[in-house]
């Protein structure tokens, strides 16, 4: 069933997400709610967070526990340049990637050889670390007290301040991210990453170059990280080190797995989704984690590989096109707002 | 001039010594078998020549270049290619895409056609093309595993074990297919458990005891020689 849904879906999908787009950029002149606006820019900044580490986790399988240090370290780099040196927005976005990126590279180097268990202990303690440096630093981060008073971001001069233009801003960054990471993936580096994630020794016997690719990922995924905390910084304009914690790392992961692991389109439902619910259920109040946990220990139970993790949209519509067409060809390319 | 020649290589894990001063040859259009007991150094020699593990001491040549511990990517692009032991497929991919992997460092333009003699080869792939690795039978992934290293257009092809865990009729098969492959020009080097089969199907062999080359000799007069018999065939003849 959920095959057949996920055909129709690649069969259209560039209507699709045509008309998503459309939606998203209507969303913000239709509810002028700032809590509404607010979640949504929250959750597009998970997006980019979820997308970025289902690059390291779905698509290259290394299972990381450790991706909030990134987005921290994305976010005191935008703090400390925009707050200390005044930097504007087209330096500081930037800034924030290359050094997350470079701490992503630095992680990768000994850790390549690293699968399963000791790569997720290594990733863990390395958020750790982050978190105790960002504690302990105070000349840099100011320690618990956090970096107050951050600038909303300017790019050449053009301010971003209110709720609207910060939801514009994210979805810019997740449409960047989106297209980065698709990229990749569809070119033949994105082939070797996924050869390497089924099979090293294979991969390597084909000629692939292992750690070149595995450094690429953790480059890029930890640079996009470092974009978000970015985001993060400049739209919160307070950070203090206990949002980049393990339980931030936990809950990204947790988002990945929800939508699918190394299902692209699964990382945008877990990110909202699971941006979206807690906030529906803050009326509950208390019950709250609860019903949280219940709705992730049921998926779990009806969906091991979370929503989408079984389906692979490219090889969905490859057999699509193969099938033998029962109405001579109607039905396909027909969309579902023609049919009679 | 032999194709593949291994002069005194020492290779080791650590400590242990794995491989004691190795000389092998292979010439061009052969079969030669490796043969020994689990542990002997039969998948760390494929390694070796793959560069996938570098050896202390001793020249690997290939085609009168030397060879010793350069990278695997450039051994793949002078025409070495592996199959790792046990079937190793990308099983998250189509059967195609396996085939398009295993050209990974081949001109896009000459894919389709060496996808063609591949599928030729292996018609049973060509039907399953669109289907996923992993969901392949055992003797289908084998094939796939080979068809995937074919490619590659080896000269010298590595095969670790085809006969892992398979049915009888499926090796029968598949040995089949590795006389056929020969044929078509590719010289090959076969690791095997199951002697009498390999044996019966190659043209010369060389016997490894504990990393050391024991024995020599053609096929035929190792199939019927009374140590092999005794040590790898059970006294079952």
């Amino acid at each position: 069933m959920l095959e057949g849904f996920c055909t129709k879906l690649q069969r259209h999908h560039a209507a699709i997400t045509g008309a998503v787009l459309v939606i998203t950029c209507l969303i913000p002149f239709c509810v002028t709610s700032t809590y509404v606006l607010r979640i949504c820019v929250v959750a597009q900044m998970n997006i980019i967070l979820v997308l970025s580490l289902n690059m390291m986790t779905g698509l290259l399988g290394q299972m990381s526990f450790g991706h909030a240090a990134f987005f921290g370290i994305g976010a005191y780099t935008a703090a400390i340049l925009s707050t200390k040196l005044n930097m504007p927005a087209q330096v500081t976005f930037p800034a924030a990637m290359v050094v997350a990126g470079l701490f992503g590279i630095l992680l990768g180097l000994p850790t390549l050889k690293l699968k399963g268990y000791y790569f997720v202990i290594v990733t863990m303690v390395f958020c750790e670390i982050m978190r105790i440096v960002e504690l302990n630093w105070m000349e840099v981060t100011r320690g618990p007290l956090g970096i107050m008073t951050i600038p909303k971001p300017g790019f050449f001069g053009l301010r971003i301040s209110t709720q609207r233009e910060f939801y514009f801003l994210a979805l810019a960054l997740v449409i960047l991210t989106v297209i980065v990471i698709r990229n990749i993936m569809n070119s033949r580096i994105g082939y070797a990453i996924l050869a390497v994630r089924d099979d090293e020794v294979a991969a390597e016997s084909m000629g692939i170059n292992i750690f070149r690719y595995k450094i690429l990922v953790f480059a890029v995924a930890s640079c996009f990280a470092g974009l978000a905390g970015a985001l993060y910084a400049q739209y919160t304009g307070y950070i203090d080190p206990t949002s980049f914690t393990n339980n931030k790392s936990n809950e990204l992961l947790v988002m990945v797995i929800f939508g699918g692991l190394g299902n692209l389109v699964g990382s945008f439902i877990g990110a909202i989704t699971l941006s979206v619910i807690p906030e529906l259920l803050r009326g509950l109040a208390t019950y709250r984690q609860l019903i949280y946990g219940i709705i992730l220990v049921v998926l779990m139970m009806v969906k091991p590989d979370g929503l989408l993790g079984a389906v692979n949209f490219k090889y969905l519509g490859q057999r699509d096109k193969l099938k033998p067409l029962k109405d001579g060809g109607k039905k396909r390319g027909a969309i579902w707002w023609k049919k009679s | 001039m032999a194709l593949l020649r291994l002069e005194q290589v020492t290779a080791s894990y650590g400590n242990i010594q794995v491989l004691k001063e190795i000389n092998l040859e292979v010439n061009e259009g052969e079969i030669v078998t490796l043969i020994g007991a689990n542990g002997a150094g039969k998948s760390t020699t494929m390694r070796t020549i793959m560069g996938l593990k570098h050896c202390d001491s001793g020249k690997v040549w290939f085609g009168g270049e030397d060879i010793t511990n350069c990278d695997t990517r450039i051994m793949v692009q002078k025409g070495i290619i592996l199959v790792p032991e046990g079937r190793q497929v990308f099983p998250k991919f189509s059967v195609k895409d396996n085939l398009v992997m295993g050209a990974y460092l081949r001109p896009d333009e000459e894919i389709q056609d060496s996808m063609q003699i591949v599928y030729e080869l292996f018609p049973r792939l060509k039907d399953r093309k669109d289907q996923l690795a992993g969901t392949l039978s055992g003797g289908e992934q084998q094939m796939l595993a080979v068809g995937r290293a074919m490619m590659g257009k080896p000269k010298l092809l590595l095969l670790d074990e085809p006969s892992l865990g398979l049915a009888p009729l499926i090796i029968n098969e598949i040995f089949e297919m590795i006389q056929h492959i020969r044929t078509m020009g590719t010289t090959i080097l076969l690791v095997e458990q199951n002697a009498r089969v390999a044996l019966k199907n190659s043209n010369r062999a060389y016997v490894l005891e504990t990393g050391r080359i024991v024995l020599n000799d053609a096929a035929e007069v190792l199939l019927n020689s009374e140590k092999v018999q005794e040590a790898y065939f059970g006294g079952l003849n």
